[in-house]
């Protein structure tokens, strides 16, 4: 094991799958060089691969989109970034109407093999075109995939298995998990597409979970145990197809769901959750379903007023203390 | 370079193939026994047809949605190609995607995107795969596909990576009932080639030789790692889609008048060479018939797909 930084987990990805495969390579904006990517993520790998395979673009979000579909089409496998998750609809086309489809209107003949890499950030005050987060706009498009990792090993895991999956894959990056750091194998590994982790067991309530709130929920339950609450938490890791047995699972053990996600509340990935669960496991639940998310305005930029619309560890433990009344 | 007289006959083949293909569908539709959104590309048969002359057998195509001609060309599927028209199982696209999205891998051939503009990119795409697999690629869509912002986009990443690409516009001056006139700022798409520093030019979309001597320049100057071209090829679209069914007669009448038709340009041109006699252009229309027929008959008793088949190929693998 070896204790790394989130960042350098997903560069680790990347460079371990462009070694893989000559067909691995990346695409986007200021890639290389000095800036070596938005967040640094691609660093240095221009150097050790060369600019053919890490290209640097114009600011092209449409055309970024578009190779990603059209190089999968034909074969490679393009790895892209789009510098944030507030900008995703400048490739929402690419993503929703041609790699989504492309699989399926081809009569399943042609594979679409791309991964559009992205980075949410919402507790930051860099206003409502930097900030912000789209997620559930994937989890409502056919034909695409969609992963969250909240840590280094999950990080490197899923965008491994990412790049070698023959679907397109949006892999989403939360800016203040970048330095957050875990332990990571030395040994190849894989993390499945679709299967959720459970970060914490309890017995009382499960908060279900991605990205930036699966520490907010581990924080929360470490409190909680204090006043004798047993907390379970669910990682979902995949957003899309996401992972109903193991919700299934969870829900039957505790009956009582809190779902925290730092996206805007109504028509977030939650509410699918809830949806679900409303569904299929209506029997089990004991109290009703709470979602724990941001308000639905866009991100201000002033540190007074976003601390009002985004949650945290505060509003996880007041769901936490509704469901157990 | 100029055309021999074999591929000038072969142009010809596939102009008649594609014309008298998309009469047929224009007719069936009306008759109201193929159903769907179709996009038919009559008055435009010499471009496809031309363009296949230039590219090899495994060299990517690229294409908006009225793509049907191109498939042809191309040489994919014809009966696969009808067999999608009738909805049916054996269809290109399992009876998926229609007219429309005409595709066929086996030829490297992307064939039909329906929003309009969005095949540029895919093709700066397939345009990096080309780079490192030694082939090029054709991408084409008419000149209202140009005035999206993914045009310029493509345009300008393709020259400053030295893409092998060929952008062809098909310049039909019809963009959903409105004229460049009405939409379009500067005289000529070609021009815009100026603003990359690339090759761009125009020509008469309707002449075969026209089309194949500055396509051929250009497919050298691509092959040779220059990056990629800009031809715009004047033609004219004669129905926009076959749910507009008013426009046929109009067809027929523009079929009668030899400049406005490509195919009977080609006819008096071949036949003042002495390549055209009445037997050979008889033989020519014959097989156009003959391979519409067989199509027509194997996508009649082809099978309907399942409701259910409806359900697969969300993703590669069932999730």
């Amino acid at each position: 094991m070896k204790n790394m930084k989130m960042v350098d987990a997903i560069r680790e990805a990347l460079r371990e799958e462009m070694l893989h495969d000559e067909d691995v390579f990346l695409l986007g904006e200021a890639l290389g060089g000095v800036q070596g990517g938005s967040f640094r993520v691609t660093k240095g790998l221009d150097e050790e691969f060369g600019k053919a395979r890490v290209v640097d673009t114009a600011i092209s979000e449409a055309a970024i989109g578009g190779v990603a579909v059209g190089a999968a089409a034909y074969g490679m496998r393009p790895v892209v970034e789009i510098m944030f998750g507030s900008l995703m609809p400048l490739v929402a086309d690419e993503i929703h109407n041609q790699a989504g489809t492309l699989h399926y209107v081809s009569g399943g003949k042609i594979n679409c093999p791309c991964v559009i890499r992205t980075c949410n950030w919402m507790r930051i005050i860099s206003g409502p075109h930097h900030c912000g987060n789209i997620d559930a706009l994937w989890v409502n498009s056919p034909g695409i995939k969609a992963v969250a990792p909240s840590t280094p090993y999950d990080a490197k895991g899923l965008l491994k298995t990412a790049i070698r999956d023959n679907d397109p894959v949006i892999f989403l990056e939360y800016s203040p998990l970048y330095t957050k750091t875990g332990d990571v194998p030395e040994e190849e590994y894989f993390v499945p597409i679709g299967k959720a982790d459970i970060k914490r067991e309890g017995k009382d309530v499960t908060i279900i979970c991605y990205a930036t709130t699966v520490g907010d929920a581990l924080e929360s339950a470490e409190l909680m145990e204090k006043e004798g609450v047993s907390v379970e938490v669910l990682d979902l890791r995949t957003i899309i197809p996401y992972d109903k047995e193991a919700i299934r699972a969870s829900v039957e053990k505790t009956g009582r769901v809190v779902i925290a996600y730092e996206g805007y509340k109504t028509g977030g990935v939650g509410s699918e959750i809830a949806a679900f669960i409303a569904e299929e496991c209506i029997d089990s639940l004991i109290a009703p379903v709470l979602r724990v998310a941001c308000k639905d305005v866009p991100n201000p930029s002033n540190s007074i007023l976003i601390e009002n619309i985004s949650i945290g560890k505060r509003e996880v433990i007041d769901a936490i203390r509704r469901v157990m009344e | 370079m100029m055309l021999d007289m074999e591929d000038r006959l072969d142009i010809y083949q596939k102009m008649l193939q594609i014309r008298s293909s998309e009469l047929k569908m224009c007719e069936l539709f009306k008759k109201g026994e193929i159903v769907g959104h179709m996009l038919p590309c009559l008055g435009q048969e010499a471009i496809p047809s031309t363009l296949a002359k230039v590219y090899a057998p495994d060299d990517y195509l690229v294409t908006a949605h009225r793509g049907g001609g191109h498939y042809m060309a191309k040489g994919c599927d014809f009966n696969a190609m009808w067999a999608e028209l009738y909805g049916r199982a054996t269809g290109t696209t399992k009876g998926r995607g229609g007219q429309i999205h005409l595709m066929d891998m086996s030829h490297f051939a992307m064939t039909g995107n329906a929003v309009v503009g969005q095949h540029w990119g895919i093709a700066t795409g397939a345009g990096f795969v080309a780079r490192k697999r030694g082939k090029i690629v054709v991408a084409v869509g008419g000149e209202g596909s140009t005035n999206r912002g993914i045009f310029h986009e493509s345009l300008n990443m393709a020259t400053v990576q030295k893409l092998p690409i060929l952008y062809v516009v098909e310049f039909n001056n019809n963009q959903m009932g409105n004229t460049c006139e009405e939409t379009t700022a500067g005289t000529r798409i070609a021009n815009r080639a100026f603003a990359y520093d690339i090759p761009g030019a125009t020509v008469d979309g309707n002449d075969p030789d026209a089309i194949y001597s500055k396509a051929i320049e250009y497919v050298d100057h691509i092959r040779s790692g220059k990056g990629p071209c800009l031809l715009e090829c004047i033609t004219g679209k004669w129905t926009d889609s076959v749910s507009n069914i008013r426009q046929l007669p109009e067809v027929l009448e523009k079929i009668k008048s030899p400049e406005n038709d490509c195919i009977a340009r080609f006819e008096v041109k071949l036949r003042a060479e002495g390549i055209l006699t009445d037997a050979l252009e008889k033989a020519c229309k014959n097989r156009a018939q003959e391979m519409l027929q067989a199509a027509l008959t194997f996508a009649q008793n082809s099978p309907l797909p399942n409701p259910s088949d409806g359900m697969d190929d969300v993703f590669s693998q069932p999730v």
